[in-house]
């Protein structure tokens, strides 16, 4: 019975101007996306490679102590199916001596149109295009039957209405799925055409593989939901204007408030705040130790009989000789102290705002789950490195880097200061034992955008509650059309 | 075959819309039940459907209940509306085989159609065509093809002559006649007095919610159903 009922819902689905459009929509959509978000691709990561090779050509044998390296974050290859937030994501770490990476982004946007309107990449067509196929492919099954009278008689047979319902959604899911997979494959064709890319490679089936599954769950939960709208009505017209509600509310409406709710809600200072009190904390706690070290300067002169005043650059005197030497030895545990305290207050801080920033954001990660395009969203741009998680990941990559560059270059120099104050510092600066500075070279950054597992592991939730949304449509819509009025 | 026992129905507006109704259809019986607008036809059929619950009373189909055991009742049973409605971009076979194949009827052949078409006096030709081109007589028409490829025992028909042209009316009703010597149970409101005289067995006259009378055909084969439509309607005005 069941596949009586689901070949006649495939075949009346067919027959319908709807799904014509619909493929023809899909396959100029999908593909032409595709294409589109290869080629941008593929310049960004020309943009890479030749920013990071004219980096290391001009700078890459630029290891002295204050040295300021940077790190280059590559494109990530997913970024094709989902730009997600990769636009606003910086590219490039830039190390320091006192410890403290910063993220660089270049003022400028190459393309502000594409921003200002959004890329028409698949995480876009999947979200909006298909979304909106199903739910058009679906609003009407029931109530558009009543109208015309076919629920009627069909009713009067001998039929589960659980059967019809069921097939109404397994029907038409099947006729969606038809010209997707067919504007889907087209797509991975143009995209495999590329030179650099390969949809074979470790680094992309497996992903893909799992884009395609939260792909096609997502369409059975927006056909389930086209059907629910459809026992929620009587009509056609109802039925289509529930449609366009729904779709507005859980497409464009739920994803864009939450964000805006979470910041009234739980409202967290910016993060220029942020870096101003850091750079003030810093400042604080250096001026703190300059003059513990202009002390202690003072007090070494004082010990073998000579002012701190008359002390040139450098010591001629047996006795400036020693008060530099004794000094030398006590100056280090200071600025090993200062060093340590810096970091922990600019550590605390940025602790602090990444909790306040992570309460935020899982308030509104939390909140927009309630539409199912906002768990897919989630799970393909986690896939893809362009999540709301990357901002983070970029941190732990530039930290690493930090350590990597502070471990092949900033350790290998030992600089110590001797004079505070006006009008310079009086630093020396030599190197250890053993460190060649023509054959040292800076270290290249190797960026690790997170691995699938870990996104899953995060993700489980957006997954768990795809399915609950399924199986919430169909059972409300079951439990509509059983009390439904086929009159 | 089919029976109404002390059928009443109140919506939940508080309309009466059947009260303790009872009367029953033998295999091989035509019922029509007369009435104005309202009276409870539809709502009969609606019950016996499973379309709505009854409020007390039963409808069997069959000695099937048609509210607790609802689809053992259909199973016995077909329907042909006042608007026979399918699938307009289907064509006539598709349309028949859909519903035949509903009914359990698998593995029908060409030759089967064919037969059906010619039995209800539609051309061949018209088993390929779009329903969408088709009028509304050749969907009543098409109705109880649909009726006659499930071949069950018993028919309710709701308005079935309702906007038929003469020619289709007389056809309709030379069909009635052939599925009553096949032994079918068919209970069928109308408005239409005249082909009730013509076709029924017996006619049950309904007047808000009430069956006021049944009479046979010997009451009405010589004489003027409408003056006694219109007579025990007054009848029921006084009570």
């Amino acid at each position: 019975m069941l596949g009586i009922l689901i070949k006649k819902e495939i075949t009346e689905t067919m027959l319908d101007l709807r799904f014509w459009v619909v493929t023809a929509l899909f396959l100029i959509l999908i593909p032409l996306g595709m294409y589109v978000s290869r080629k941008d691709y593929e310049r960004r990561l020309a943009n890479y490679q030749q920013e990071q090779q004219m980096y290391r050509q001009h700078y890459g044998k630029d290891v002295g102590p204050y040295v300021e390296a940077q790190g280059f974050r590559p494109p990530s290859l997913l970024s094709i199916f989902a730009l997600g937030l990769d636009p606003f994501m910086p590219d490039k770490a830039i190390t320091s001596r006192s410890g403290l990476v910063r993220a660089a982004k270049e003022p400028g946007i190459d393309n502000p149109e594409s921003l200002l309107f959004g890329k028409a990449d698949y995480l876009f067509n999947v979200s909006f295009i298909v979304s909106l196929a199903a739910l058009i492919f679906t609003f009407n099954r029931i109530s558009g039957e009543r109208e015309k009278g076919t629920l009627r008689l069909m009713i009067s047979g001998s039929i589960r209405r659980g059967e019809i319902l069921l097939a109404k959604i397994v029907g038409n899911y099947l006729v969606l799925l038809v010209p997707f997979v067919i504007a889907f494959l087209a797509a991975l064709i143009i995209l495999n055409a590329s030179s650099v890319i390969s949809v074979w490679s470790s680094g992309l089936w497996p992903a893909l593989l799992v884009i395609i599954i939260v792909t096609l769950l997502l369409i059975l939960v927006m056909v389930s939901l086209g059907i629910c709208v459809s026992t929620l009505t009587y009509g056609s017209i109802a039925s289509i204007m529930m449609l366009f509600l729904v779709w507005i509310i859980a497409v464009l409406g739920i994803p864009k408030i939450s964000p805006m709710i979470a910041e009234a809600v739980y409202p967290i200072e910016s993060r220029k705040v942020v870096d101003l009190a850091a750079r003030i904390a810093r400042e604080d706690i250096e001026g703190e130790f300059n003059k513990k070290k202009e002390e202690l300067f003072e007090k070494c002169c004082t010990e073998f009989g000579t002012t701190w005043e008359d002390i040139a650059v450098e010591p001629r005197t047996d006795a400036e000789k020693q008060a530099y030497a004794k000094y030398d030895r006590e100056v280090l545990a200071l600025d090993s102290e200062c060093q340590k305290r810096v970091a922990d207050a600019i550590r605390k801080l940025e602790q602090d705002y990444r909790n306040r920033r992570n309460v935020q954001a899982s308030l509104a990660v939390n909140l927009s789950r309630i539409s199912p395009v906002s768990c897919c969203t989630y799970l393909v741009s986690g896939l893809c490195g362009t999540g709301p998680d990357e901002p983070d990941r970029f941190i732990w990559n530039a930290e690493r880097y930090q350590e990597q560059v502070k471990a092949a270059i900033y350790d290998n120099w030992v600089v110590k200061t001797y004079r505070m104050g006006e009008p310079l510092p009086n630093i020396r600066v030599r190197q250890t034992e053993g460190f060649d500075q023509s054959k040292a070279s800076v270290p290249e950054m190797k960026y690790e955008y997170t691995p699938i597992a870990e996104v899953l592991r995060a993700g489980w939730v957006d997954i768990l509650l795809l399915f609950v949304f399924n199986i919430l449509f169909f059972a409300v819509a079951f439990w509509r059309f059983n009390n439904y009025d086929v009159r | 075959m089919i029976e109404i026992n002390e059928l009443t129905k109140r919506y939940e507006d508080g309309v009466l819309a059947l009260d303790h109704v009872s009367y029953a259809v033998a295999p091989g019986e035509i019922f029509c039940l007369l009435g104005a607008n309202g009276a409870g036809k539809t709502t009969t059929i609606n019950i016996l459907l499973d379309f709505i619950p009854p409020t007390s009373g039963s409808a069997t189909i069959n000695e099937h209940d048609c509210n607790k055991f609802p689809l053992e009742a259909k199973k016995y049973v077909s329907y042909v509306s006042e608007n026979v409605q399918l699938y307009g971009m289907f064509t006539a076979r598709q349309n028949l085989a859909f519903f035949a194949e509903l009914a359990g009827k698998t593995g029908l052949k060409k030759k089967d159609y064919d037969d059906v078409m010619r039995t209800v006096g539609l051309p061949e030709k018209a088993l390929r065509m779009r329903l969408k081109h088709f009028s509304k007589g050749m969907r009543q028409k098409l109705g109880i093809a649909i009726a006659l490829l499930k071949d069950p025992p018993a028919i309710l028909m709701d308005e079935p002559t309702s906007g038929l042209d003469p020619t289709s009316a007389q056809e309709f009703l030379a069909q009635l006649r052939r599925l009553r010597e096949r032994g079918k149970a068919i209970l069928m409101t109308t408005h239409d007095i005249f082909r009730a005289k013509l076709i029924a067995d017996r006619v049950g006259i309904m007047k808000q919610g009430r069956l006021v009378a049944i009479r046979k055909k010997q009451d009405f084969k010589h004489a003027d159903l409408e003056e006694i439509y219109m007579h025990e309607m007054q009848a029921a005005e006084t009570i």
